[in-house]
């Protein structure tokens, strides 16, 4: 008899994931963090403890006009944190183990309702929290009712299953009461931030009706108003708008770049936002700066209570009292978003001062050197290390920051294509963050010029086709290889010592070869990756590691060999490098904080990533655990001595041992794996190359800039729009177009 | 009788859920995920989940059906994870245990074939053939029309080069 499909599915998948049958049950483990008994480890950063010591007690001596009544409240404290709202100066906070009350000046919040208790009236954890009419009230998205809290208890005020408001397609996001209409903030379930749509629903009906507003991102209930900030991607901007209730009409307030203005948040009259990376308050017609705040990396709920503002994210709330502008040092950085969180992390440990970061993860040298020739005063700008930043720093165009024996002890043991970048004439201009190394991978061996790399392509007619995007899946195209014949062209000159010469034999044979060559149009899995980002760790970092448990007897995933390899070169005698895109902080010549923008980069270089470290420094770096694994292994140990202490048992103390073992030889537990360090110290590291020909900077790479369009022009060519003469005129012409550094 | 309370209740609801249902939900988030680390925190995840809502599920489908919604839900959003794109991300079974008895080449080649599907067509075929759901039950736990499970799975066999034998079951 023929064997079906769903039989012969059903037997393969089986037989190849018949090893998962024998895995542990995972039964305890749910039950164990259902009852909440498993707190989430800490992050901590163990690196550089001497480091740390001294940029502590530096900020202390910062700490003139130490800012009191800062606030952090972790998750492991009181739960996940999902909603707040602000009445009569209390916070309200929904949280995973219920509702909760927070007023300014407390150290914690306090238990307004245990979960225990709204699950029992039928209340899940999946709520939205809103304010109405003066008190708190929950949207219970999976009970489809809502709920007030009056004379002491959850009320239930509508059940909306069935009515207009029940949209099976939407997920809400936010709820905000205003006039006594119910506004809802609704998201398709595959659908991202950008796009919303607003609903006006009836609280006592459930009738509910979609108002004309795009891309919305936050709602605020305002005296004067629905607030809504609205984010047009494809323009850039975000605007924050005032809608009548009513109407539904929107009128703009002000517009911004993207993220511009977020974190948007009302009491009273008062409208209160992070604008440009400054906590801010609206005064009717603009912003008024108070200080810099830096709120978590994925905050997402927000509000004034007293004379502060909280902002929440999953892992956080942290709250800052208003202080005006100038009364305490505002450290203000420019650039790329930090790793990590950083900035609150700094501001914990520094509480004299506050940090304002204006994220523009497109910022370039030549805006940093525009901006400081035009008397900017940002204290740091974070931006790529490229060959125009090198030029400014030559020129003096940036501080030095040889004053730090911290900074200058941190270049020790750093990659010498790094540590040469950043010194210029004997000073130290920057201060490295983080580097993304990008490499080629997979088991096919990657020839060693483009040429042959070519040949081997064009040549191939299997179903796999030998190099793809790492992202998109399909085979490279023409500017694929146009792209990486020109930056090698340009970086093999730059090795050298010599010009440009676009007229050299072995770019002209390429770019000839390139436009007769036939590429396959082939699917399916490539044989070689060239967009591989190395990484040291055994497995990044994910949400749920806190969870993972090795039980003793099992066998831990085999650790994935690093199959890395160099590109191609063009010349067969040139040197083959891995490029890199190496981010870094460099402090404003006319910073209006110059020292605590020093002591901010002493903080940041005791508080990188223990991978990021061993990417910059691997002559130094060992292989180590992830930081929190040790703390992890500390609880499992007390928890499995208190569950056997409680079901009057002695511990099996030679199982806990494997147990714990079990985790420590665990891939996925180290932070850095000895296996991937040692290929990326011998096979990776001494050919990094940043790319720091000024051709190849971030700003001639954009649109309209000189690489973009020396491209372009070798697109042509290959794709058979131009003749050869022309595109080499072009490229001569372009490259001597290149405009200086300000 | 003794009366249990409410979290004693739900965990012996949960424990039923997981006695009958954990190795299928594992294995369907480890053809979503292809690693098994990753495959045991979807598939913790999924359960503690439904250990959440399981007040509010009031039967309106089956129990797999529901936990099936909830791990296809879950293991998308770990593949959305911005952590996710450090992981490897070529299709293999390298990250899976190895099973006891060496899997027939076809059957491998199969499986890797059905990793490889485009992400609907995966969806698809995974419930529908492999989890043994019905049209109308994979619909509801992809959240689409039966035609378009019907038409995904059609694509998905022509890539598979399997005949379409869809709707027999279902009548």
């Amino acid at each position: 008899m023929r064997e079906t499909n769903r039989e012969r599915i059903r037997r393969a998948v089986d037989e190849c994931l018949s090893g998962m049958d024998d895995r542990p049950s995972l039964q305890t483990r749910v039950l164990a963090r259902a009852r909440g008994e498993r707190r989430g480890p800490r992050r901590l950063s163990l690196a550089l403890a001497v480091a740390l010591l001294v940029t502590l007690l530096a900020a202390a001596a910062l700490a003139a006009g130490v800012l009191t009544g800062w606030l952090r409240v972790r998750q492991e404290d009181v739960g996940a944190l999902h909603g707040c709202v602000s009445l009569d100066g209390t916070l309200y906070l929904s949280t995973s183990g219920g509702l909760r009350t927070w007023k300014p000046g407390q150290e914690e919040p306090e238990l307004l309702v245990s979960m225990d208790e709204l699950q029992a009236q039928g209340i899940g954890f999946d709520t939205l929290i809103y304010a109405d009419r003066g008190a708190p009230a929950l949207l219970d998205l999976s009970g489809k009712k809502l709920w007030r809290w009056q004379d002491g208890a959850l009320v239930c005020t509508l059940d909306y299953a069935g009515t207009p408001m029940d949209l099976p397609q939407r997920r809400y996001r936010a709820a905000v009461m205003q006039d006594g209409w119910l506004f809802l903030r609704a998201v398709l379930p595959e659908g991202t931030v950008y796009e919303a749509d607003v609903y006006r629903a009836d609280p006592l009906t459930g009738e509910a009706e979609r108002l004309p507003l795009e891309g919305v991102t936050e709602l605020c209930a305002w005296e004067g108003g629905l607030l809504a900030v609205a984010c047009d991607v494809d323009r850039g901007v975000c605007r924050l708008m005032s809608v009548d209730p009513e109407s539904g009409v929107a009128r703009t307030l002000d517009e911004r770049s993207m993220q511009g203005i977020e974190g948007v948040a009302c009491d009273g009259d008062t409208i209160c936002a992070i604008v440009e990376g400054t906590l801010s308050l609206w005064n009717g017609t603009g912003w008024t700066a108070l200080q810099g705040y830096a709120p978590g990396h994925l905050d997402y709920a927000f509000a004034v209570v007293g004379e502060g503002y909280a902002s929440l994210g999953t892992n956080d709330m942290q709250y800052v009292p208003f202080t005006e502008a100038g009364s305490l040092p505002t450290l203000t950085i420019r650039g790329y978003i930090s790793a990590d969180n950083i900035d609150a992390d700094f501001q914990q440990a520094c509480p004299g001062v506050a940090v304002s970061r204006a994220a523009d993860p497109s910022l370039t040298a030549r805006q940093v050197a525009e901006a400081i020739a035009a008397g900017d005063e940002t204290d740091l700008f974070h931006v790529r290390m490229d060959g125009e930043l090198v030029t400014l720093m030559r020129q003096g165009g940036l501080a030095p920051l040889n004053e730090s024996d911290l900074l200058l002890a941190d270049t020790e043991g750093m990659l010498a294509q790094v540590a040469d970048a950043i010194f210029q004439d004997g000073s130290l201009y920057a201060v490295p963050s983080f580097m993304h190394v990008t490499v080629w991978e997979g088991a096919e061996e990657v020839p060693a010029t483009l040429e042959a790399l070519l040949e081997k392509q064009a040549a191939w007619t299997e179903k796999a086709p030998l190099v793809a995007h790492a992202w998109e899946g399909g085979t490279w195209t023409k500017d694929d290889y146009a792209n990486l014949l020109l930056t090698a062209c340009i970086t093999e000159a730059y090795q050298a010592g010599r010009a440009v010469d676009f007229r050299e034999e072995a770019f002209v044979r390429m770019l000839t070869a390139l436009r007769d060559a036939k590429l396959p149009e082939t699917e399916g899995e490539a044989r070689l990756d060239p967009d591989e980002i190395l990484s040291l760790s055994g497995l990044q970092d994910m949400p749920f590691s806190g969870e993972r448990t090795y039980e003793p007897g099992t066998t831990p995933p085999p650790p994935s060999a690093p199959d890395w390899q160099l590109p191609p070169a063009l010349s067969a005698d040139a040197r083959r490098t891995a490029g890199a895109n190496l981010l870094v902080y460099v402090l404003n010549p006319n910073a209006r904080h110059p020292d605590v923008a020093m002591t901010y980069l002493e903080y940041l270089c005791g508080h990188r990533a223990l991978d990021e470290e061993a990417l910059i420094k691997p002559a130094s770096a060992s292989p180590v655990l992830h930081p929190q694994i040790e703390e992890w292994i500390a609880w499992i140990i007390e928890d499995q001595h208190a569950r056997d202490a409680e079901l009057g048992r002695a511990t099996d103390e030679e199982a806990l041992t494997a147990s714990t073992d079990a985790i420590r030889a665990a891939p996925d537990s180290w932070a850095v794996t000895q296996g991937r360090l040692e290929a990326y110290r011998e096979e990776i590291a001494p050919y990094v190359d940043l790319r720091l020909h000024p051709l190849l900077a971030g700003s001639q790479k954009r649109d309209g800039g000189v690489y973009a369009r020396m491209l372009r022009a070798v697109c042509d060519y290959v794709e058979g729009g131009a003749a050869l003469e022309d595109c080499l005129t072009r490229l001569e012409t372009l490259a001597a177009s290149a405009p200086a550094v300000p | 009788m003794t009366q249990q309370r409410p979290d004693e209740r739900r965990a012996a609801e949960l424990s039923r859920l997981m006695a009958a249902y954990e190795k299928d939900i594992l294995k369907l988030c480890c053809l979503y995920l292809r690693d098994a680390t990753l495959a045991e925190d979807a598939a913790q995840e999924t359960f503690f989940k439904a250990y959440r809502a399981l007040d509010r599920f009031r039967g309106e489908c089956a129990d797999k059906t529901w936990l099936v919604r909830i791990a296809v839900n879950t293991c998308r959003d770990m593949r959305r994870a911005a952590w996710f794109r450090f992981v490897d991300r070529r299709v293999t079974l390298d990250r899976l245990p190895e099973p006891a008895t060496p899997p027939a080449a076809d059957s491998v080649h199969l499986t890797l074939e059905i990793m490889r599907l485009p992400d609907r067509e995966r969806d698809a075929v995974i419930l529908y053939y492999y989890q043994g759901m019905t049209l109308r039950e994979t619909a509801a736990a992809l959240n689409v029309s039966e035609t378009a499970v019907a038409k995904r799975l059609k694509r998905a066999c022509e890539r598979l080069q399997l005949i379409w034998e869809g709707g027999a079951d279902d009548a």
